[in-house]
């Protein structure tokens, strides 16, 4: 019970309030406790975990929507890096593939080769486009999201 | 009476009354709510989700004061609240307010009776 309030707010509380919020909480229960009351008195009091975070925030004028908007901006611009970088790698491994697929066709000698090392490179492109599109997926997803907001 | 002009009152009185408790003397929190109970009948039962939220302005303004010692009633520690000497100027400043305030507020509110009668 204790434990689940406590790590709720420190889910959502900015890190610089983090040491001190945490502190005070405990302190909270154990003077309750000392005086006969229960871990479910206590929270009723609280209020719940996202409201208490929200009311510290506000009374002291950290803006938890500037933080959550800089998480979300921080995690979209991840997603397009990670898209743009797998997608380049996919496209020189496909390159890369293809040179020496016209190799291959070229020395045929060098066929029983050529398809040993293609197992592990289809593979890796394989791992590779699929990274790839789920990254420009979530990328989308935050696009969307931001325009909605932006409305 | 439980309006919301009523609770922005409570709201509003809350922090002249914490800095009221702290500056009688060194005080920890489970003990500012203990107080605060003891009138509750007006001001309803104090949380400390509505207490300690003003506490951290409180402090962050450097109107209190706080250390931390080893508690071993609780198991832990305590923070104890005090007042600093910009707190108790504060104070004597909202407590002037409140005065030339409720002096106004009362003003209309008599003058509505008398009008009444």
């Amino acid at each position: 019970m204790k434990q689940k309030y406590i790590r709720k707010v420190k889910n959502a509380l900015p890190r610089k309030l983090r040491a001190e919020v945490l502190r005070d909480l405990e302190e909270i229960f154990a003077s309750a406790a000392e005086h006969g009351e229960t871990e479910e008195q206590v929270i009723e009091r609280l209020g719940c975990p996202c409201n208490f975070v929200k009311e510290a925030a506000l009374q002291l004028g950290v803006d938890l929507e500037k933080r959550k908007a800089r998480r979300f901006a921080a995690a979209g611009i991840t997603a397009v890096i990670v898209a743009v970088i797998f997608g380049i790698s996919y496209l020189r491994l496909r390159m890369l593939q293809s040179e020496a697929a016209s190799i291959g066709i070229i020395g045929g000698a060098d066929g029983p080769t050529a398809i040993l090392i293609a197992g592990p490179i289809i593979n890796l492109t394989g791992i590779l486009l699929a990274i790839t599109i789920i990254a420009v997926i979530i990328a989308l997803l935050f696009l969307s999201k931001l325009l909605k907001k932006k409305k | 009476m439980d309006s919301k002009v009523i609770q922005q009152f409570k709201k509003g009185s809350l922090e002249m009354i914490l800095l009221s408790i702290i500056g009688r003397g060194e005080t920890y929190g489970y003990e500012i709510i203990t107080e605060l109970n003891r009138s509750a009948a007006v001001l309803g039962y104090a949380k400390e989700g509505t207490v300690y939220p003003i506490l951290y302005r409180l402090e962050a303004a450097e109107l209190i004061s706080c250390r931390i010692a080893p508690a071993a009633a609780n198991g832990g520690s305590k923070k104890y609240y005090s007042l600093t000497e910009k707190g108790r100027q504060a104070l004597s400043e909202l407590s002037l307010f409140w005065a030339d305030y409720c002096a106004c507020v009362n003003e209309y509110l008599k003058a509505y009776e008398e009008e009444a009668k």
